[in-house]
């Protein structure tokens, strides 16, 4: 997909639901009000500039500011993405250790580790020195999950 | 100021010590390794120095700060790919130099241009902060309000790419720093029903989420990706200091680097790449023999590598002075201040003075110390470069995931910070840059304050009241100028990015 028609999505996305916002935060009280508001009209106002920057008559920077989107491992950051999420939802269920175990070995493959040992080696490594940091030195209680409480 | 044996008893602190020496091998492991930012290195600090006492806390950060800017220039000149954009302008002469098996002149040149550099920066931050910030006792609320304003112009303006998407960036970061309680009347404001967030968006989860989390989803694109070293550093021949001809050689190209950085990181949103290629171009100008340059003139290196350290202190001045940062990195810095409740302006030197002159002489003995490190160090830290991304990924994922929920043992934290970094990671795929939002996170508020201050004040005729003082003027002439001249500059160049390759370590 060409970039501008990427940036005129995004700048409509992002004036439509600062529209909304707008619409809400009439409702806040009187003076609260005032800088969500101000905020959201620069916003919209900086969309439509954003808008007007993607015709190639006009400017020709938005088009060629935005990087080009390589086709080569482009779902690889989604999928860490949800691997973070499930990271999370793994930490509160099973706790700091298991869960950053089970993520880092879930990782290995998602990332197309090709040393498999040094990999492990390293991530054990430091699941356990972020352990020993955070709870011994900082005195962090890292979480131990609802399974085992 | 403060009493000199106070300042100097909080330096020679152990933990002092410990922080500044811990955040020179940080900054120096992260500023090596191509891909990883002196950015997401102090944002990935913050939940640590979070439960630390202010001062070595922000020994650290500083330390990290410079020694990564520094440490950039390592990967330029050993692998053709500067560690930071800093040092971008490294590249043309330092890789010359390792293709002739002479690593070890450029990697010694890079680390003597570097400390005067940061050491010359760092007294010009002791020296003109300081009077500096007696400005900001004539500031009141509008002045405040436009300081704001001001600042986010110049940065968004001047971040790489399209004007709009910056000036965006810093706006939706103005926006999110509206998200929570009222202050004033206590209503939730775009809160959503979520209990959590009531206090506002954490600032330390966002700027982990924006620089760290973001890098590493784009690091995961090229998961592979590692680099081959051309020339390994080492032998017998190893030489740390450089030798009296050389200095010779270099010494005015130093000082006159010195002074195009410590100036340029004084204007709010040009970052060290900006000063460093500034200075090289000065130095090939200024130079009897332009030719050599991109031929492994060391005059080059010199010039590149003095001029982004030397940018570092420049852009903690108007940080702060006046709470505008210079750099995305010291929009950082300054969130970090924040959080150790000082707050910039003349009043941080005349309450927090013992802290703050101890930050900034510590800064100075960080860019002495981080050369004497780093020339002892590059030999071994040359081999960490061939890492590939994937085993760096988990560790930033487990450091950044980790580092958010400590600050309050809340996975809301860590789920702000998730969202912050998908959010960045999609910044950057369009071409937006994440440090105007930053910088809109840390200004939003001081910004609202001086509007509804100023509200309260003009009583009922707002427009007079915000116009009326000669420093609103001011600073209006100045944002409507800093964006026009972006404006101009970038249609006469064709639409150029103002800084070519920012994005990589700045950013």
């Amino acid at each position: 997909m060409k970039t501008h028609w990427i940036d005129r999505g995004v700048a409509f996305f992002i004036a439509g639901v600062c529209i909304w916002l707008y619409v809400l935060a009439r409702a806040f009280p009187m003076g609260g009000d005032l800088f969500p508001r101000f905020a959201l009209a620069v916003i919209i106002v900086l969309c439509a500039m954003m808008f007007v920057q993607t015709f190639p008559g006009k400017s020709k920077s938005s088009a060629e500011s935005a990087p080009v989107i390589q086709r080569r491992d482009i779902a690889r950051p989604y999928l860490l993405f949800g691997l973070c999420l499930l990271y999370v939802l793994l930490m509160v269920l099973i706790g700091y250790l298991a869960g950053s175990v089970l993520t880092a070995l879930l990782l290995l493959p998602a990332l197309g580790a090709k040393s498999k040992p040094v990999y492990l080696m390293i991530t054990a490594g430091v699941i356990l020195f972020i352990y020993l940091f955070f709870s011994r030195f900082l005195m962090v209680q890292l979480p131990v999950g609802l399974m085992f409480v | 100021m403060p009493d000199i044996l106070i300042v100097l008893s909080n330096l020679s602190s152990s933990s002092s010590i410990l922080a500044i020496l811990g955040g020179i091998c940080g900054g120096l492991v992260v500023g090596f390794l191509p891909g990883l930012t002196s950015n997401m290195a102090i944002a990935l600090l913050l939940p640590v120095t979070f439960v630390m006492p202010p001062i070595p806390a922000l020994l650290m950060l500083v330390s990290v700060y410079a020694s990564s800017i520094y440490a950039g220039s390592f990967s330029a000149i050993l692998l053709h790919t500067p560690g930071t954009s800093a040092s971008a302008a490294t590249v043309l002469d330092g890789f010359v130099l390792t293709r002739r098996g002479e690593s070890n002149k450029a990697l010694r040149i890079a680390t003597f241009s570097s400390m005067v550099g940061g050491a010359v920066s760092a007294l010009a931050l002791l020296l003109l902060a300081p009077p500096l910030s007696r400005i900001s006792l004539l500031f009141g609320p509008a002045e405040y309000f436009f300081v704001a304003v001001f600042g986010l112009s110049v940065v968004g303006s001047l971040s790489s790419g399209s004007v709009a998407k910056g000036l965006l960036s810093g706006a939706l970061g103005l926006l999110f720093s509206t998200v929570g309680l009222d202050l004033d009347s206590g209503y939730p404001r775009f809160c959503f029903g979520f209990n959590g967030l009531h206090a506002g968006l954490a600032f330390v989860p966002a700027v982990i989420g924006l620089f760290s989390m973001a890098q590493v989803l784009v690091m995961a694109e090229s998961s592979h990706k590692s680099i081959r070293r051309v020339d390994a550093p080492g032998g017998l021949k190893w030489r740390v200091f450089p030798r009296l001809s050389e200095i010779r050689k270099i010494k005015t190209t130093v000082l006159r680097s010195s002074f195009i950085g410590v100036l340029l990181g004084i204007l709010p949103g040009v970052g060290a790449d900006i000063s460093s290629w500034v200075s090289y171009n000065e130095a090939k100008r200024f130079s009897k023999k332009p030719e050599r340059f991109g031929k492994g003139a060391i005059e080059g290196i010199a010039a590149s590598e003095t001029a982004n350290n030397a940018n570092t202190g420049g852009a903690m001045i108007p940080m702060l002075t006046l709470g505008i940062p210079g750099s995305p990195s010291a929009a950082v810095l300054m969130g970090a201040l924040v959080i150790q409740g000082l707050v910039p302006g003349h009043q941080i030197f005349e309450s927090h003075g013992d802290i703050i002159y101890t930050v900034i002489i510590g800064f100075f003995l960080a860019n002495i110390l981080m050369g004497f490190i780093g020339m002892y160090a590059t030999r071994y830290l040359s081999h960490i470069t061939a890492l590939p991304n994937y085993m760096l990924i988990p560790v930033i994922v487990l450091f950044s995931v980790v580092g958010s929920y400590s600050l309050d043992h809340s996975m809301f934290s860590v789920v702000t910070m998730l969202s912050f970094g998908f959010l960045g990671f999609l910044m950057r795929k369009i071409g937006m840059p994440p440090a105007p939002m930053i910088l809109g996170l840390i200004l939003g508020p001081f910004a609202e304050t001086g509007f509804r201050q100023a509200l309260i004040l003009s009583q009922g005729d707002l427009l007079s009241y915000l116009f009326k003082s000669p420093i609103s003027l001011i600073l209006i002439v100045l944002t409507i100028l800093s964006m026009a001249t972006t404006v101009w500059l970038n249609f006469r160049k064709g639409r150029k990015p103002l800084l070519a390759g920012q994005e990589s370590k700045e950013e």
